[in-house]
């Protein structure tokens, strides 16, 4: 597959360049992290485990391109991690969460499962073959760029799990548009790949969650919201049934957070995820596509800090809830509970930005936190 | 497009545009309507008449609509900061050959691009030569806001767009700022400016006030009589302003943004926007930027200030010992005053608070004592005049501007800055006569004695003291100054002398360079002065010319004119054969001195360095010649016949 470059795509491989040579040295043998946690599985609210792996990391991101404009995955990655360091990370994972129960499993591995050079075919076949021995695993779920989505690599997965147990590949589509996906994210993959690996994985039974970025570098937050929920209506059209929307966070060693050093670049508002949610939910209600969805959800990295996804200092905690809640009950009217005085001024800086193409606004939020 | 700059004051421009058919002044305000496709998005101006300006481009996309605004965006050129070079470099030659597309549609004199904030001199340099080769006459500024937590980044930026593209290109501020910091912006070089702070105020809850905003809710009494705030109690007011959508308080604060801008059109008027600045210092960012100016962009500066202004000056903080002005006279003084060769005494005196200083108690008495002595050897006196901050200002030009039109708070203390610039300025005047090595007699006591003998050590001299211990103006004190000039005239022998003459060679060579003087007035000339009336100059019976008692600058005629263009000062030339009407246009303006200043009497010459004229500069002399519209002098006397003014 040929990966279309964007314009950044020579700065972000330099910052990244950078941002490896201070990479944090991880424990081959150790995972980076682990936990339970509430999620909104296909059956309903259930407990979920996730298992961070330390992994090569995302071939995309390592390479000449430089990987995505917003992703500092790579930091927490290590170089020469065989199968069986990833093997010994994942059953330490199990070990550790022993006795506790959950219905479903998350790998991240700051890339794409899939890909063999990140995670080798034994190392991949024998951490299913776990899952498969947990009886109560319903879901499990992966991720992986579009390009690795191939069926011969889903069926040797498929065929180890329990046939109740259900794979679900998340795939970072960021946005349907190619131009933002190209340019403001420097994805290298285009709208029809996704479409096409979402084909190959359906038709091997496999579910797809499609990851989307909200507010993308060089995009106003407005713009952002109309790019969140097209590409979420596009991603469902597309054979998607879970949509994951990820306000985009700052991460270190990436083109955003050079723009947020230089005050060129604010993550998202909750009253934007509030506006994208709501507004998507009514969308889809419009083109009749409700039987085409099982679940929305976002789950921000960073929620409620400067770094993160923020309205402002008196309702950061309460929006983090809510979107959370939402999350679990998929109930769009949960948000209607978030009330603030910043509202307005988001409004406010929402049009100004539009106009102004001034992406440094946020510099006069500080006026109302001191009120 | 018409533009006509009506006032400059440093890079503030006060001016009249007209674009098709509206006609606007700047600086002024940006307003925004609406960001929907089919509205109207930006009105420009502030008074009435207002211009439509369509949204900007995405700096990536440069999607642009097509709807039709009298200023139309063309382009967004992204640049910003941490953008790489190379990238912004590269990105830009795709953006010039769209805005070359674009104006094919749009005429450039309606074409506005976008600029985000960069110093790099690569960049700004292929900016800038885009922007002049399409010759785009607006340009926005967009992300400008971080800018206002690193003054050095932001004056840098401004400064050098305003260095770099002719003055008539109108630079517009789409990023908002506090009405606070929009008189040095305007000082900088800012002609319009995002009322979009008034919104976001309102948002914020806050209530704006010449100085600033305060918290609406905190307010326990009315500060405010505008038309919204007038009839209501504070507690109403306050209920008031946040219900329906803060609409009043939105108001209210408007009228505060506004009248900023008014005042500071109205300060450009009056040439000296400089005072208003610092009568605005309410923030860091203007007290950082005030200095910074001051100390990096001098000679910017200082060749966009008018030389000669009648308006008072009121040094009223340190900031102000720096203004252009001050330095400007400074520099004169030290490179265009020279103590002549036959002055054997300086005398130095304190300064006075009454202007000009002839006019002051104490210096008529000094004047007195100076008079008393026998005619002709007067001509052997140099009297200097100590003082903060000019420094030092020789009799000759006391009644030049800002020497007679200054005022600063009298308390006989000196902070260590004023000193070290006092000192400073009177040792570098006085080694101008280190060759005659005249004897120099210090009248002064206190503060002013102690500089004289901070300039005695540097100077490794020794002056005479003859007032120390008492004041100057003490009868004891006077009588010692009286004897010791006696004394040390004594035995010189009696020296002819035309004080007029010396006068009006001092004056010319301030105004026009040293030496000037005495090819404009190689003959004895005697002036006439009536109270609070300008000055005459006669030669024999005949008028020859006239110096303005409110500026102290002597005035051009053209047989003066006719000796400076021969020493090829302080002139412009122009195509052309001869003058038509009283206002020279820049655009006929092909070179200039670069030594010229708004307000500087001016000769103007044509290709064959013929005199047409005489006048008064508009602008600096390299504005002249960049700029492509507006005024560039004001014609004062034409010559009737051009072989009779053959200057060559």
């Amino acid at each position: 597959m040929e990966r279309p470059v964007g314009m950044f795509s020579p700065q972000i491989y330099q910052i990244r360049k950078t941002a490896l040579i201070s990479r944090k040295a991880f424990a081959a043998d150790k995972f980076i992290a682990s936990w339970i946690e509430k999620d909104r599985l296909l059956t309903g609210i259930g407990n979920a485990l996730v298992v961070i792996l330390n992994s090569p990391g995302c071939q995309w991101g390592l390479g000449s391109e430089g990987g995505c404009s917003m992703c500092g995955y790579s930091n927490e990655t290590s170089e020469g991690i065989t199968a069986e360091n990833l093997v010994a990370q994942f059953t330490q994972a199990l070990h550790a969460n022993a006795g506790k129960k959950f219905q479903s499993v998350k790998i991240f591995n700051s890339g794409s499962f899939l890909d063999e050079k990140e995670i080798p075919r034994t190392a991949q076949e024998v951490i299913f073959r776990h899952i498969s021995e947990i009886p109560s695993v319903q879901e499990i779920v992966i991720e992986s760029r579009p390009e690795f989505v191939i069926a011969s690599a889903l069926k040797r997965l498929t065929t180890i799990l329990q046939p109740e147990q259900i794979l679900e590949v998340g795939i970072g589509l960021e946005s349907s548009s190619d131009q933002i996906r190209i340019h403001n994210i420097n994805k290298g993959f285009l709208f029809v790949d996704f479409q096409k690996a979402v084909a190959i994985a359906l038709a091997q039974k496999v579910r797809v969650k499609t990851y989307l970025l909200l507010k993308p570098p060089f995009l106003t937050e407005k713009e952002a919201i109309t790019d969140a929920i097209q590409s979420a209506i596009d991603a469902i059209k597309a054979g998607s049934r879970s949509i994951s929307i990820n306000p985009v966070n700052i991460q270190t060693g990436t083109l955003v957070s050079a723009l947020w050093k230089a005050g060129l670049y604010r993550s998202p508002w909750f009253w934007s995820l509030k506006t994208v949610i709501q507004t998507l939910w009514k969308r889809i209600a419009e083109e009749n596509l409700t039987a085409s969805v099982d679940r929305i959800v976002s789950d921000p990295s960073g929620a409620g800090t400067q770094k993160g996804i923020h309205n402002c200092r008196l309702c950061n905690r309460t929006a983090s809830k809510l979107v959370k809640e939402y999350s679990l009950q998929q109930d769009p009217a949960i948000l209607n509970e978030l009330h603030c005085s910043c509202h307005s001024l988001w409004k406010e800086l929402l049009e100004q930005e539009e106009a102004t193409r001034d992406f440094s606004l946020h510099f006069f939020e500080r006026s109302i936190n001191q009120n | 497009m018409l533009f006509d700059l009506l006032d400059i004051s440093a890079n503030g421009k006060y001016a009249k545009v007209v674009i098709n058919d509206t006609s606007l002044v700047f600086p002024t305000l940006l307003t925004l309507t609406s960001t929907k496709e089919n509205d109207i998005n930006w009105l420009l101006g502030d008074s009435g008449k207002t211009l439509s300006i369509n949204l900007p481009p995405s700096s990536l996309t440069q999607e642009v609509s097509n709807k039709k605004t009298t200023i139309q965006f063309v382009a967004n050129i992204l640049m910003h900061e941490p953008l790489q070079v190379s990238f912004v470099l590269n990105n830009l030659q795709k953006t010039t050959a769209l805005i070359a597309d674009r104006l094919k549609i749009v005429p450039p004199e309606n074409a506005l691009v976008m600029l985000q904030p960069n110093i790099n001199p690569e960049i700004l340099d292929a900016v800038t030569k885009t922007i002049t080769k399409y010759k785009i006459r607006h340009v926005g500024i967009t992300n400008f806001t971080p800018l206002l937590n690193t003054p050095r980044k932001a004056l840098e930026f401004i400064l050098r767009l305003r260095q770099l593209l002719p003055l008539d290109t109108l630079l517009y501020l789409f990023s908002p700022v506090p009405h606070t910091v929009v008189p040095i912006l305007s000082y900088c070089g800012v002609d319009a400016f995002n009322s979009g702070y008034v919104r976001l105020a309102t948002k914020s809850g806050l209530y704006l006030t010449a100085a600033g905003a305060l918290p609406l809710t905190q307010l326990s009494e009315k500060i405010c009589s505008c038309k919204i705030c007038a009839d209501l109690p504070i507690s109403d007011l306050q209920k008031t302003l946040l219900e329906n959508n803060a609409a009043g308080l939105d108001e209210h604060n408007m009228l505060i943004y506004q009248a900023k801008v008014r005042e500071v059109r109205y300060a450009l008027k009056q040439k000296d926007l400089r005072s208003y600045v610092e009568q605005n210092l309410f923030d860091t960012f203007t007290a950082t930027a005030l200095r910074l100016l001051d100390s990096s962009w001098t000679d910017m500066l200082i060749s966009r200030t008018a030389t000669w202004l009648s308006t008072p000056i009121y040094h009223l903080t340190p900031l102000s010992y720096y203004r252009p002005a001050v330095q400007a006279f400074q520099r004169r003084v030290r490179e265009r005053f020279d103590i002549l060769p036959y002055k054997k005494i300086v005398v130095i005196f304190p300064c006075s608070a009454r202007k000009p200083y002839s006019f002051s108690k104490s210096h008529r008495k000094f004047l007195e004592v100076i008079n008393s002595l026998p005619k002709d050897k007067q001509a052997y006196i140099q009297q200097l005049i100590l003082t903060s901050p000019l420094g030092v200002i020789p009799r000759e030009l006391e009644l030049v501007y800002p020497a007679a039109h200054y005022d600063i708070p009298v308390t006989g203390l000196w902070s260590e800055e004023e000193k070290a610039i006092a000192v400073q300025q009177l040792t570098s005047v006085l080694l101008k006569a280190r060759k005659q090595k005249p004897i120099v007699i210090a009248h002064v006591s206190d503060e002013y004695l102690t500089l004289c003998q901070e300039a005695e050590q540097k100077l490794k001299t020794t002056f005479v003291y003859t007032a120390a211990g008492s004041k100057p103006t003490a009868f004891q004190a006077l009588a010692n100054l009286k004897k010791t000039l006696l004394a040390k005239i004594a035995d010189s022998p009696p020296h002819q002398y035309n004080k007029d003459l010396e006068f009006v060679r001092a004056l010319s060579d301030y105004q026009f360079g040293l030496g000037i003087g005495e090819k404009l007035f190689p003959e004895p000339v005697t002036l006439k002065q009536k109270p609070n009336q300008n000055i005459f100059l006669f030669k024999g019976k005949n008028r020859i010319g006239v110096i303005h008692h409110r500026t102290g600058q002597l005035m051009l005629t053209v047989p003066m004119g006719m000796a400076l263009a021969k020493q090829k000062k302080y002139y412009l030339k122009l195509h052309g054969e001869e003058l038509k009407g009283s206002t020279i246009f820049a655009v006929g303006v092909f070179e200039a001195d670069p030594e010229i200043r708004p307000s500087d009497g001016v000769v103007i010459l044509n290709e064959k360095d013929e005199l047409l004229g005489v006048g008064v500069a508009s602008l600096s002399g390299s504005d002249m010649v960049s700029m492509s519209s507006g005024r560039a002098a004001k014609v004062k006397t034409k010559v009737k016949s051009l072989t009779k003014a053959h200057s060559g």
